[in-house]
């Protein structure tokens, strides 16, 4: 008898069998909310194609979302798990006209129907983000672990050996009795982004290397006797341990847009493979290539500080502690595996100012969160700038902002690029005739809101605007 | 001041007066920038001309069309052309659609907008009177649409003559809209108003009112009294303490 055969054929069958419980479910950290940073490291899961959009915000951030029976993209209904998901961000400081953030990602899945299992994953991410003329650039370095750790659910699911003097009496069973995954993974990821009349595009590309190191313990009991069906014969037990390797490099493409709808903030994104590059050991089942996917996330402001967060994407295996999957079986090209998902945002955001205490609100989800708008400050130069106007100048004092924004009467309600000036205020420059005018600003492509300071207006539409006086007087 | 300038400005004013549409004429007396109390606002004082909103001759009000869908801008002519029969100003309506434009609102939400805002405008220019000016009529609409009573308006009206009256209605519509009692305010406004020379006055009451209502509407009411009592003599509002030498827990910032 060999026993190395029959070990491998008792890998196969287990790695078969596994692919339900050891299936990481998905949590919704979905590409959006979590995405990037969270998902791939992983356990006994595979490596989904990092998201490029991080939780890169401004401010400090704390997400939680939670998901209950979701499937893991492989078509077996035992595989549907609960998982708990966490992110945070916390700004570092800058460096020169860098920004740098630091995020975590915290993934918790429970233990699931069958099986004993649960998994734990985090990533930690150092974040940079500038601004080079109209677009912002940023790159991110990800290392993430995850572990599996516990029984596995083979015995549910006639995986267990068979009756000692049964009717097979001479056959050997093999069990697993214990597995352990260990996942690693280390990520660099680059994009650019650019707002486009409102709309905020992003376009980004990443490299990852997530390996997975399987190590099992055999249970084999077998005959010691060559003699069929008999009843009595002496049996053996022996264990072993077999340790597994799967290794995948990844190139991934990101797109994303993201927009405002009022204070909703809207969030498209896809992820696809670029190229795939797999390495396995003889034990080992190659990883499973990772699909497109497409994602849609709301964020919906509830109070300064609390978003409800929603999110969907057509397969979850960009999400939660989804890492390295087996190519087999079934579930093989199962590319559309829908997931939802819903949870709340805690976050320090900005407010957008005295009067109208509203958060600042997010864009593009995790890319960023708007800058606050501090102050406001109206200065005029000591000359006329034609027979009947006045040269105006608006300081928006906005340290923590890529890009202010202005419109209002004098603009004819268009758009208008504030520049930073030295001191490292906002500053536009108005022409504006004697009487009221009114205007209103935003940061980062977040909510139009009233200067700060100045005198509130009509809200025609929702949103205050602030009121500059060339003042007459008789 | 500078009277050369000023000359030559009033002389430029008059050539440009012709313009019926535009906001306000005015001559600047750039001399005269005056800086309020601590805010970051500034008020540029130019000579201005009251306007009669009434008696233009009718002409097709022009607008910037290709901003609204096709079936919006032609109601949206509909409404200005009546505002321009009735005597009314078109460009705050204008505005008004541009900023729904700017901000992509739905044409039905902008041409209920519109349409509120030219009704305001009339209601503001029954109140205020036919020789108030484009600002004046422009900012007493935004105050009724801000909730305010109209008897308000007419009490404002009552301490300026016409062409004075956009700072004491602005800041009331401020002061209103960060939580101060609409009595309170039109009672602190008008003291303020009747004053000469007050607008700066006035200015720094919505400054100081801005600034204490973050910490709460009670708190604006307060630093409103206190502010009065150091702006107006013999003032002595009914939320005031009744002794001069109570101190607030939280003094109201300056």
């Amino acid at each position: 008898m060999t026993l190395a055969p029959r070990s491998l054929s008792a890998s196969r069958r287990r790695s078969s069998l596994s692919r339900g419980p050891a299936v990481p479910c998905a949590l919704v950290s979905l590409a959006l909310m979590a995405a990037p940073a969270a998902a791939q490291s992983g356990g006994n899961a595979p490596v989904a194609p990092s998201s490029v959009l991080g939780p890169a915000t401004e401010s400090p951030t704390l997400a939680v979302m939670g998901l209950a029976g979701l499937p893991d993209g492989s078509g077996n209904a035992l595989s549907q798990r609960n998982a708990l998901w966490m992110g945070a961000t916390q700004p570092i400081g800058k460096l020169g006209r860098v920004r740098f953030s630091a995020i975590g990602t915290g993934n918790w899945l429970a233990k699931d129907a069958v099986g004993s299992s649960s998994a734990v994953e985090g990533t930690v991410s150092l974040r940079a983000r500038s601004r080079f003329g109209g677009s912002q650039v940023w790159s991110a370095v990800s290392y993430g672990r995850a572990d599996v750790n516990g029984d596995i659910a083979g015995r549910l699911l006639g995986n267990t050996p068979s009756v000692i003097g049964g009717f097979d009496g001479a056959r050997a069973d093999t069990t697993v009795s214990r597995r352990i995954d260990v996942g690693t993974i280390g990520r660099a990821e680059g994009g650019v982004i650019r707002n486009v009349s409102g709309m905020e595009l992003s376009f980004g590309f990443s490299v990852e290397r997530a390996t997975r190191v399987t190590t099992q313990t055999l249970r084999i009991d077998e005959s010691n006797t060559s003699l069929p069906l008999l009843p009595m014969a002496d049996r053996t037990t022996t264990t072993r341990t077999l340790r597994a390797l799967q290794r995948r490099e990844i190139a991934t493409g990101v797109a994303s847009a993201g927009f405002n709808t009022g204070p909703t903030t809207w969030l498209v994104s896809v992820t696809a493979p670029v190229a795939t590059w797999i390495t396995t050991d003889a034990l080992s089942a190659k990883p499973r290539t990772s699909p497109t996917i497409a994602s849609l996330a709301v964020v919906q402001p509830v109070t300064a500080w609390l978003s409800v967060v929603g999110a969907a994407s057509t397969n979850s295996s960009s999400v939660g502690t989804t890492a390295l999957r087996d190519d087999i079986g079934e579930g093989r090209g199962r590319n559309f595996a829908p997931v939802v998902a819903l949870g709340v945002r805690i976050a320090r955001l900005p407010f957008r100012g005295r009067g109208d205490d509203t958060p600042g609100g997010i864009l593009s989800f995790e890319t960023r969160t708007i800058g606050a708008i501090d102050s406001a400050a109206v200065d005029v130069t000591a000359e006329r700038a034609e027979a009947d106007t006045l040269r105006v100048v608006l300081l928006i004092d906005a340290p923590r902002a890529e890009k202010v924004e202005l419109m209002g009467d004098a603009t004819q309600w268009l758009v208008t690029q504030m520049t930073r000036n030295k001191s490292g205020k906002w500053r536009a420059e108005l022409k504006l005739a004697p009487g009221v005018h009114r205007v209103t600003v935003r940061a980062d492509g977040g909510s139009w809101i009233a200067p700060p300071g100045l005198p509130i207006g009509n809200d025609n539409y929702g949103s205050p605007v602030g009121m500059i006086v060339v003042k007459g007087t008789k | 001041m500078n009277t050369p300038a000023v000359v030559l400005l009033v002389a430029l004013g008059q050539l440009l007066g012709s313009d019926g549409e535009r906001t306000s004429t005015g001559r600047a007396n750039l001399g005269s920038t005056a800086a309020v109390g601590g805010t970051a606002m500034r008020a540029f004082e130019l000579e201005q001309e009251p306007r009669p909103a009434v008696g233009r001759a009718l002409q097709q009000v022009q607008f910037d069309a290709a901003r609204f869908d096709s079936a919006t801008a032609s109601a949206l002519r509909g409404i200005l052309d009546s505002a321009v029969e009735r005597g009314l100003p078109s460009q705050p309506l204008i505005n008004t659609a541009l900023e729904g434009s700017a901000r992509r609102v739905h044409g039905t939400r902008i041409l209920a907008a519109v349409r509120a805002h030219a009704a305001a405008l009339e209601t503001s220019r029954d109140l205020l009177g036919a020789e108030s000016t484009n600002d004046e009529l422009n900012e007493g609409a935004s105050a009724l649409r801000s909730g305010i009573d109209p008897k308000v308006l007419v009490a404002i009206r009552a301490t300026r003559p016409a062409g004075t009256a956009v700072m004491p209605l602005m800041v009331l519509t401020d002061i209103v809209r960060r939580g101060v009692p609409m009595a309170t305010a039109r009672d602190a406004v008008t003291s303020i108003a009747r004053m000469p020379r007050s607008d700066d006055a006035l200015l720094g009451l919505q400054v100081t009112v801005a600034r204490n209502s973050v910490r709460g509407p009670g708190m604006a009411v307060d630093a409103l009294n206190r502010y009065l009592r150091g702006t107006v003599q013999g003032s002595n509002p009914p939320s005031a303490p009744a002794t001069g030498d109570r101190k607030p827990i939280r003094p109201p910032s300056s």
